[in-house]
């Protein structure tokens, strides 16, 4: 018996000091990036020698043109590289007009992505153009208002500048970005085959300027800084979502100003701060000075998603915005512990200008079921005025709207002028108590040309010609 | 001696032919009889045999057992076992199980030693629901392991032996038919299923085909509410040896026609919770779920014993199931335009969805005898696993009721939304070689020592296809919703990516090769018997994607590691009746080959992306147990515990931005972050669970009781992310996401587990009734990337009762009527939220719930042996 018995404790103590746990062998096939290459004249950005998609890097030069095919995939700009897009430069997205393979079709909408520095320095005089190469593409002011279903501004003939997790400062002064919102590829991690956002940013530690710009047309989000030291100041928003997307949505990892932006026609928000994504710091928009007029009606869903709107989190200032026509006004979530609210406790608001032609908008100045107080500095606060209450007094633009006035195709500036008329109630009324958050610094080329403090006077434009310059 | 061997036959021959009173009354002196033949191995104490024979630790459900509890599938008997719960879906049909608290990803399924593979992208194995009792002869479950098993099976290994050809010829016609109580209190939700599309454009007509409207089809998303026809179940089977017994056949066949339901509703959160963890409650959702399974199955085995020494078998199963399940849900938004009950956004939906999976098995064996000292036995198995998902659809159409300044709330206009379709479908093949060499040497007589090898190859093919549609506006803010028909899309009326989206990573084909050998022997000397050996696999995994690599990552993704599995085991018998059996394994788990792709979906601002660096799971599992058996009168007690110490177990993990999300360098940094929150399975150190496991069966004359329970405890430690502001103190200060470690049990875990049986019979009339009651401890359900907000599933106990009558040699009538309690599902988060409807617990935010009803079947059996 003892005999059988050791060789089998031998056994026994041979396999309880097994060999320990073998290392996994991971493969994985490596993804360099080419080496960014730079631009000619006349070039197209997004093909070299028939390359589907180009890296690239340098400088447009002042008043050329060059192309994006939309045959070919995303132009990149590589991490640590840098493209300088110089005044008057124009980008026209080229390809079939009509067709299966039509720019703006799927896997026909290249666009811009940013893993290095961009600095489009585009001038008031000889701004950046970046918009589709066939007049017969484009959207004709002429047929405004035109319904949204075949208007031009909504298909997306490129996918806008799409920033990366890397990429270092996104600087982009005084240029018409126009039909943004293409869809992405199949092959995109994040959103296969479905709208881009016009322009994205993602790095919280590098700064995103947007100053002095014409945005014209998008299909989802124009704008989204999901991380990001933001200017956004001065800029035009037009046509901005087909039935869903606002003009700037703030996620967390940004922290900056917007202001002195004119909307017109946004489907959702114009402005949006929530605190979602899971970045620091913390979501925190400075929103003043600006003017917002008939955003929140091609969107499905109700109840919010009309002008600005702070939940999730999300935190920041809102003060002297001239709200017009717009489907809701500033919604503040929070009330109630269930509700992903606002952080209350660190937005402050108020000297906030409502206008509305119709009691279905009067009384949604405070959203319902919202926790938007009505300031002593607001003027047509609460959801009791009479519509039409308080004109703001644009100098050209129609207020009483007309009858048969449709909300909906009104998304457009064409000749109409919101500066401000000398009697209007918004003059002097702004509160300048307060200071810009200035994330950015101050420097013509490489930082904000200027941030514009707190106005004098409710939205965007200024009797004394500070303010929105368009 | 010898008269002594001789009543220990007699006992056994007469116990074993189920007579439940001794025939002993005197001492016979009787001359040597030879008892021989197979006896069929269709009873309760064939079961205890089994079990107290095995040196593993094992359960078997007997065939016995399963006719009278009147079991559908396979999960319905799983639910019997000591330490073992089932997993139900949305309808309450119960599917995979989870074995000592392990999630089962840790077990696996064998039908007839071999392993399967499952149509299910996202799991490993079959899902017990598949396979139909019918052509079952036993069921066991294994939580130890042998050398000669394959390794992953931490939480324990199920094998399901399917029936032979029997002795005599046989022949049983089985129907039943049934009805949900779901189904007498509400009418069934259909869609035309006929409708749906198999392949979609892509697949019709090619990658470069551009699909309009036309392209797809809509009687598969209208809806109508209609009356539901009784379940119906059919099974016939008929076996007989042939040619002077050499030849056994038995072939069965079977299919079964089930409509189940639930309504009840659900709660969701934000994505990420407010400060401090509270929950961010955004919507409330009151949904139905409507379903039908349709189940078909061939069988069909032959054997053929050349002679002593040779014999051949070989098996062949196809398993088809389709369901067809309908939701209809109202969405009415906590956080959107919500002033008070009765107002919000509201999101009325409708989701159509198909599943059809099928299964192919040919399995080949054959025994030899080479010698007296030598045996051999192999195995050649194929298995064909397809799923397919057509056309994944739900119609949505947003409105809402909001508070106007009047005090009056106004229903705005039902406008449609945009729709998805969504294409899927995988086919898993597999072939597998299983050897076993036995030899015993003539110095050693009572050592064994075998070796052999497990060869498995496996290729898996997945394809995803989804289309877009967006639509126009045409009045309003949007378009009325009218319904599928008249619905208006953009971009010709088709989807605004007409050339579908494939090329995710969601599109892949894979292999994996696994390739094991393994040495054990074992020895009987005196009262104990030992067994003990060591298992190699080495495991090969490739992927193939379909994503552009000039794009995004890993087009090719190839994993390779090896493993070493010792094990021991030891039964130490007391005396005839008492056991003691100890015992100490080693194995692994691997992740399914979806959770090691990089494929990412992405929802609002979170993601949720695959890992291929996950590593496999090992574990040591320490098994003591106890146990009595009282052939003849039945009576089993086994006492049993148990302890794992897990390693690298993966658990879904939430990732904060600059958390790696791969080790991979891109864009000038080492790594890639995961850029926003993300979830994905990643390792954790060690955890652990242990466990007490009570279980006894007794007869006392007519009546049976068999009792279980089980107390299971897991601990596993787990980073998770929590809300808070950088400086607590002060309110000012920037709301941060932070890392905090969560003790927790393991996701499935029920700290109680108990089942109660009494049974009832009558054998000079036929009579048998059965009440079963299986009570599931609270358990964690889904374990969140969040601290303190895994959601819990509430304790249930399930009751059924069976009724049997046999009427002469032939009929069986039978009826069951299943959870007579009503127990339905209900999940929810520790802590309390106001402001949401429907609460009834203090202190827990109730998230889910939904209630299935009872169900009835009733049906008659005719069998000719």
């Amino acid at each position: 018996m003892k005999k059988r018995l050791v060789p089998v404790c031998c056994l026994a103590a041979m396999l309880m000091a097994a060999c320990s746990k073998s290392d996994t062998d991971v493969n994985i096939q490596p993804n360099d990036p080419a080496e960014g290459s730079y631009i000619a004249d006349g070039d197209t950005l997004n093909t070299k020698g028939g390359s589907n998609g180009r890296n690239i890097k340098g400088i447009l030069k002042a008043g050329s043109t060059y192309y994006l095919y939309s045959d070919y995939a995303d132009a990149v700009v590589n991490t640590g590289d840098t493209l300088i897009i110089q005044s008057g430069v124009k980008v026209l997205f080229a390809g079939p007009s009509t067709g299966p393979k039509a720019i703006g079709t799927q896997g026909h909408a290249p666009g811009l992505i940013v893993n290095g520095t961009l600095l489009v320095l585009g001038a008031k005089a000889s701004p950046v153009l970046f918009t589709v190469q066939d007049p017969a593409l484009r959207s004709d002011p002429a047929k405004d208002p035109q319904s949204p279903n075949t208007d031009p501004a909504f298909k997306g003939y490129w996918g806008g500048i799409q920033g990366g997790v890397t990429s270092g400062d996104i600087i982009i002064k005084w240029a018409h970005l126009e039909y943004l919102g293409g869809l992405a590829p199949a092959t995109d991690p994040a959103r296969p085959n479905k709208a881009r956002y016009g322009i994205f940013t993602q790095n919280p530690k590098a700064n995103f300027v947007l100053e002095d710009c014409w945005l014209y047309g998008s299909f989802d989000d124009m704008v989204r800084v999901a991380g990001g030291k933001f200017e956004i100041l001065r800029n035009t928003f037009e046509k901005v979502g087909f039935q869903a997307g606002e003009c700037v949505n703030v996620k967390s990892g940004s922290v900056g100003d917007i202001a002195y932006n004119l909307v017109l026609g946004g489907t959702g928000n114009a402005f949006k701060s929530a605190n979602a994504g899971g970045l620091s710091p913390q979501a925190n928009a400075n929103i003043y000075n600006n003017t917002i007029v008939n955003t929140g009606y091609r969107q499905a869903k109700v109840g919010e998603g009309g002008s600005l709107d702070f939940e999730n989190g999300g935190s920041g200032l809102c003060y002297n915005n001239l709200l017009v026509n717009c489907a809701f006004g500033l919604a503040i979530m929070g009330g109630g512990s269930s509700v992903p609210i606002a952080d209350t406790a660190n937005i402050d608001y108020g000297n906030t200008y409502n206008y509305g032609d119709k009691t279905s908008i009067t009384s949604q100045f405070l959203p319902s079921g919202y926790i938007t107080a009505q300031q002593p500095t607001d003027i047509n606060g609460g959801n009791a005025t009479t519509p039409g209450a308080n004109n703001p007094l644009f100098v050209n633009y129609p207020l009483p709207v007309p009858a048969g006035f449709d909300f909906i195709n009104n998304d457009f500036v064409g000749n109409y002028n919101f500066r401000l008329q000398a009697n209007s109630p918004a003059v002097g009324k702004g509160y300048t108590g307060f200071a810009a958050y200035g994330s950015v610094k101050k420097d013509a080329t490489y930082g904000a040309t200027e941030i514009t403090p707190p106005g004098k006077d409710i939205g965007a434009f200024q009797q004394d010609n500070t303010g929105n310059q368009h | 001696m010898k008269q002594r061997y001789l009543l220990y036959t007699s006992f056994l021959t007469l116990a074993v032919w189920g007579t439940p009173h001794a025939a002993f009354a005197q001492k016979v002196v009787l001359d040597t009889v030879n008892v021989s033949g197979r006896i069929d191995p269709v009873s309760e104490v064939h079961g205890r045999m089994l079990e107290k024979i095995s040196v593993q630790l094992m359960h078997v459900i007997s065939r016995q057992s399963i006719e009278r509890n009147s079991d559908i599938t396979v999960a319905d008997m799983m639910q019997r076992v000591s330490g073992v719960s089932v997993l139900r879906n949305e309808t309450g049909i119960p599917g995979r199980v989870v074995i000592r608290g392990m999630d089962p990803k840790y077990s696996y399924t064998a039908v007839n030693g071999m392993v399967i593979p499952s149509p299910d992208e996202r799991n490993r194995y079959l899902s017990l629901d598949l396979f139909p009792a019918g052509i079952i002869d036993h069921l066991e479950v294994f939580k130890t392991l042998r050398p000669s098993m394959a390794g992953d099976a931490i939480g324990g290994r199920i094998n399901i032996v399917t029936r032979q050809a029997p002795e005599h010829q046989e022949l049983s016609i089985q129907t039943a038919s049934g009805y949900s109580q779901f189904y007498l209190d509400n009418r069934y939700l259909a869609f035309d299923n006929g409708a749906v599309q198999t392949k979609s454009p892509y697949e019709r007509y090619g990658p470069d085909y551009n699909a309009t409207g036309n392209d797809f089809t809509k009687n598969n998303l209208r809806f109508a509410t209609q009356h539901v026809d009784p379940d119906i179940q059919g099974n016939v089977s008929w076996g007989r040896r042939l040619f002077s017994r050499k030849l056994g056949v038995l072939v069965a066949a079977g299919l079964q026609a089930l409509h189940t339901g639930s309504s009840g509703f659900l709660i969701l959160q934000n994505n990420e919770p407010q400060l401090g963890n509270a929950p961010g409650i955004t919507d409330f959702i009151k949904r139905n779920y409507y379903a039908t399974s349709n189940r078909k199955h061939v069988y069909a085995t032959l054997d053929y014993k050349f002679n002593d020494k040779h014999r051949l078998r070989f098996y062949q199963l196809y398993i088809n199931k389709q369901d067809i399940e309908t939701r209809d849900a109202v969405d009415t938004s906590l956080a959107e335009g919500r002033s008070g009950p009765g107002t919000g956004r509201i999101a009325i939906m409708q989701r159509a969805r198909i599943a059809r999976q099928s299964m192919e098995h040919l399995h080949l064996e054959g025994d030899h005898q080479l010698g007296s000292q030598l045996s051999l036995d192999w195995s050649g198995v194929y298995s064909v696993a397809q799923g397919n998902y057509p056309d994944r659809a739900e119609l949505t159409a947003n409105t809402g009721r909001i508070l106007g300044a009047d005090g009056v709330i106004q229903q705005t206009p039902v406008l449609l939304a945009p729709l998805e379709r969504l294409w899927m479908h995988n086919t898993e093949k597999e072939g597998d070689i299983y050897a076993n060499l036995h030899y015993k040497p003539s110095i050693l007589p009572l050592l064994e020592i075998t070796a052999g090898t497990l060869l498995q190859y496996r290729r898996r093919d997945n394809f995803y296809n989804n289309y877009v549609f967006n639509p126009a506006i045409t009045s309003g803010n949007g378009q009325p919703f009218t319904g599928i028909r008249n619905a208006v899309w953009l971009n010709n009326n088709g989807p605004q990516n007409p050339q579908g989206t494939v090329n995710t990573a969601g599109t892949y084909s894979a292999k994996e090769d696994i390739t094991a050998f393994y040495i054990q022997a074992g020895y009987q000397t005196g009262r104990v018997y030992m067994m003990a050996g060591l298992r190699e696999e080495q495991t090969e995994q490739r992927v193939h994607s379909a994503v552009d690599p000039g794009i995004a990552l890993g087009k090719e993704i190839g994993i390779h590691y090896r493993d070493w599995l010792p094990s021991f085991n030891l039964r130490y018998t007391l005396d005839s009746k008492q056991d003691v059996k100890l015992s100490w394994y080693r194995a692994l788990s691997r992740p399914a080959l979806y959770d090691i792709t990089f494929f990412n979906m992405n929802y609002d601002d979170y993601n949720i992306a695959g890992n291929p660096f996950l590593q496999r799971s090992t574990a040591d599992n320490f098994d003591l147990r106890y146990e009595v058996y009282n052939p003849g009168v039945l009576d089993a007690l086994q006492l049993t515990a148990f302890y794992k110490r897990i390693e690298d177990p993966y658990e879904k993990t939430l990732l904060g931005a600059a958390d790696t999300l791969y080790p991979i360098p891109a864009n000038g940094l080492s790594y890639i972050p995961a850029a926003t929150l993300t979830e994905q399975l990643r390792n954790y150190g060690t955890a652990t669970n242990y466990g007490f496991e009570f279980s006894l069966v007794k007869q006392f004359g007519n009546i049976g009781i068999n009792a279980n329970y089980t107390f299971t405890s897991s601990h596993i430690d787990q980073n998770k992310k929590y809300k808070q502001r950088a400086d607590p103190q002060d309110p000012t200060s920037g709301i941060i996401t932070v890392t905090r470690m969560q003790q927790r049990p393991l996701q499935g875990q029920s700290k109680h587990l108990g089942s109660l049986g009494l049974s009832y019979h009558m054998p000079r009339y036929g009579w048998t009734g059965q009440l079963q009651g299986v009570y599931t401890g609270g358990r964690i359900d889904e374990v969140s990337g969040w601290y303190d907000l895994d959601n819990w599933q509430k304790a249930y106990t399930a009751l059924d009762l069976s009724i049997e009558k046999t009427f002469g040699k032939h009929w069986r009538l039978f009826g069951k009527a299943s959870n007579l309690l009503n127990a339905g599902t209900q999940i929810y988060l520790k802590g309390a939220v106001t402001g949401v409807p429907e609460q009834t617990d203090p202190g827990r935010l109730l998230i889910e719930k939904e209630v299935h009803g009872r169900g009835y079947l009733l049906g008659v059996q005719y069998r000719v042996l």
